[in-house]
């Protein structure tokens, strides 16, 4: 069974309409690569999926992992697994970093009838996790994401994902604003998570990503429609030839 | 007369009889006793009074406050090391104050001692109203006083251990509603420095009035930290007129945190008497059901480069209502005077209401001065953020509502009061919102 079917999906935002019949599949075990203009619809199709206010579909279906995902509150696709990590991350003043993913880590364990863990047991396993993204002890105490750099940000979002374990993470432009060194760890973070259970969906401008998370299948998505579909050479001939071909066949 | 709607005030006779007292403070009771006959109970009317509305008060029949003699400090004072000094009703209760260890430096004398002494020098110490114009509940208090605190901390002292002034408002389960007129006396010699800790809570079910005055005096170079917790039952009204005065260069911390009672209003007045002088006046408090949280602040700039600094942060859930009034006058002779005001609330119901109304009046041309208030809803990105980890609506709700009160709390610069006060915040935060580990 797919993890992810989406079908005809249609969203309007504040009346207009953003993301125009998309259809995508995603096998357990898939890394599905997403790229495409500014504007085209990428967030907007990721905010769709996780579930926030305003982004509810008008029209289409999504099952995830056979259930209807569109049924479902924000909080209850996390907790069945689903992770989307931002594209612009948001800022918690007074919410530590620690307490914010104890949080998250319990109402997910909790969903799954599993006991939470107590404090030393958690705070142990997420400085173990910090370590392998090179994150100091310092950034998980702060209040989350206050006073980050852009590349900080991304890399607690890398941190929130390995943390949380998910079975089909979104990473909504993760790469934008890392360095090299960076990109490295976050695509580690990544591909260590990978297994024939998991599936990720990585939406990104650049090639560059894609040589350390390989996907399986590389879209387009143009003007709110996935207009082109292939593997991962496709990502090879945008990044030499632009999207012009297919933004003026959408 | 402004209460000509309201024919029988419930303190006019309290105010007669404590007014007609021959004591060492008659002619102060006297005086105090007309100024709250002519006034009366406030109305909204009276423009200080303007968002909030004692009626509810006015309606309640009072009698005097019964002797009640505690065995413990209710739990809800605020745990922190220090020397308790509590007054139950407005009356010392010497079983859970530690006079024989009071700290070097400091002198502490029961008011109801001094006045059954006959101590002339009382008169001087006391005013009608702290102070404050126009202001006929303190002027009730000093008609009505029966007992309170006298404390003094020498010149040069420098004590380390806080005084712990614990408050208790009791009434149990009595119909008839108790009213208690407590009262604290306090001044720092030059160049002391003190902890001044108040909890005021309650005891019992039935309805209490607690209308207490503190006249608070800093010597030239004196320092106080004065950390208050406002914590009452749910059928508690509590009123309390601060007034402090500062001579120069002293330094005032404060901060308030309002979380109980009915209906409570602190209001506080700021003489910076002396050049240099500099306060700190902040809090917070969380209002829900149908609660009226009041934070009344005047300061007056009256001497050059004095600093004021007030921060304020609110939350208001259900039908409750809060209201910040805050004026800072600035005198032409307060030349390079940096005043501040910062007022915050969160609504988080439709019901849930704030008025808010800073003020600067400024007739210094060298100034730095500046207010602002926000008032709104949780935002609305944050709590998509944590849901979209996992984490319920509630609980998301109560991370961002606990952390912004928790914020404010742990900038406050004494570590045990902060500490008392964080966990008093989080311990109403969890029985009323349902938020904490
Ligand atoms: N509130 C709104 N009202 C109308 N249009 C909106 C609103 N919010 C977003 N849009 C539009 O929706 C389109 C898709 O935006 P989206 O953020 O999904 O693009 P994207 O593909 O993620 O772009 P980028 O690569 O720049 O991140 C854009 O044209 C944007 O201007
Ligand atoms: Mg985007």
């Amino acid at each position: 069974m797919a993890l992810l079917e989406i079908k005809n999906l249609h969203v309007a935002v504040d009346g207009t309409e953003i993301l125009h019949g998309v259809d995508l599949t995603v096998n357990p075990g898939e890394v599905h690569a997403i790229m495409g203009p500014n504007g085209s619809g990428k967030s907007t199709l990721s905010y769709a999926l996780a579930g926030r206010e305003g982004y509810e579909p008008s029209e289409g279906e999504v099952a995830y992992d056979g259930q209807d995902l569109l049924e479902m509150a924000p909080e209850e696709r996390a907790c069945e697994g689903l992770f989307l990590a931002f594209q612009y991350p948001v800022e918690l003043p007074g919410v530590g970093g620690t307490t914010f993913l104890k949080h998250a880590l319990n109402a997910r364990r909790k969903h799954r009838g599993e006991d939470e863990l107590d404090a030393m047991e958690f705070v142990k396993a997420l400085r173990a996790k910090a370590k392998e993204l090179n994150m100091s002890d310092d950034m998980l105490k702060r209040p989350v994401n206050v006073g980050f750099s852009g590349g900080e940000k991304k890399r607690n979002e890398t941190l929130q994902m390995a943390v949380l374990e998910p079975r089909l993470a979104i990473l909504d432009e993760t790469d934008s604003g890392l360095d090299i060194d960076a990109l490295k760890i976050v695509a580690d973070g990544v591909n260590r998570l990978r297994s024939p259970e998991r599936a990720f969906v990585v939406i990104t401008h650049y090639q560059r990503l894609l040589d350390y998370i390989v996907p399986d299948h590389v879209h387009v998505l143009s003007k709110g429609r996935i207009v082109k579909s292939g593997g991962k050479e496709l990502a090879h001939e945008l990044e030499a030839k632009g999207y012009a071909d297919y933004v003026d066949a959408a | 007369m402004s209460h000509s709607d309201a024919p029988t005030d419930p303190f006019l006779e309290a105010a007669r009889s404590g007014g007609a007292k021959a004591d060492a403070i008659a002619p102060l009771r006297a005086r105090a006793a007309d100024a709250y006959a002519a006034a009366g109970l406030p109305t909204r009317r009276v423009e200080r009074w303007k968002f909030t509305d004692l009626n509810r008060l006015r309606k309640l029949g009072f009698s005097g406050s019964p002797v009640v003699e505690p065995a413990v400090v209710p739990e809800n004072a605020l745990a922190v090391e220090g020397v308790r000094l509590t007054l139950v009703n407005g009356r010392v209760c010497a079983a859970l104050s530690d006079l024989d260890t009071l700290p070097e430096g400091v002198r502490v004398r029961s008011l109801a001692a001094a006045l059954a002494d006959g101590d002339a020098a009382l008169a001087d110490r006391l005013s009608v109203d702290a102070g404050v114009t126009d202001a006929p509940l303190a002027a009730l208090n000093t008609a009505a006083l029966e007992d309170g605190w006298l404390i003094d901390v020498a010149e040069g002292a420098m004590v380390e251990t806080p005084l712990h002034l614990i408050f208790i408002a009791a009434n149990e389960g009595a119909e008839q509603a108790a009213a208690c007129h407590p009262r604290l006396a306090l001044t720092l010699g030059a160049n002391a420095s003190a902890t001044v800790i108040e909890s005021h809570v309650g005891l019992g079910a039935g309805p209490t009035f607690s209308n207490s005055v503190s006249e608070i005096a800093l010597s030239r170079g004196a320092r106080l930290g004065h950390y208050v917790l406002q914590d009452e039952t749910d059928a508690a009204f509590h009123i309390a007129s601060s007034a402090l005065r500062l001579d120069e260069s002293a330094v005032y911390d404060g901060f308030v945190l309002q979380l109980g009672a009915a209906l409570a209003r602190r209001e506080l007045r700021v003489e910076l008497a002396g050049p240099r002088a500099d306060c700190r006046l902040d809090g917070a408090y969380l209002g829900h059901d149908a609660q009226v949280l009041d934070n009344t602040l005047f300061v007056d700039h009256a001497a050059p480069e004095t600093v004021s600094r007030e921060t304020f942060k609110g939350v208001l859930d259900d039908k409750a209502r809060g209201v910040f009034q805050a004026k800072t006058l600035v005198r032409p002779e307060a030349q390079r005077t940096d005043g501040r005001q910062l007022h915050k609330a969160l609504l988080l119901s439709d019901g849930a209401e704030v008025d808010a109304k800073p003020e600067l009046e400024i007739y210094a041309d060298d100034v730095a001065c500046s207010h602002g208030a926000t008032a709104g809803d949780l935002d609305h990105d944050q709590l998509f953020y944590l849901r979209a980890r996992g984490i319920p609506e509630a609980t998301a709700r109560g991370l961002l509502i606990e952390a912004f009160l928790t914020e404010h709390v742990q900038a406050v610069a004494h570590a045990g009061a902060r500490a008392a006060l964080a966990a008093a915040l989080a311990a109403k935060l969890k029985a009323v919102e349902g938020v904490g580990a």
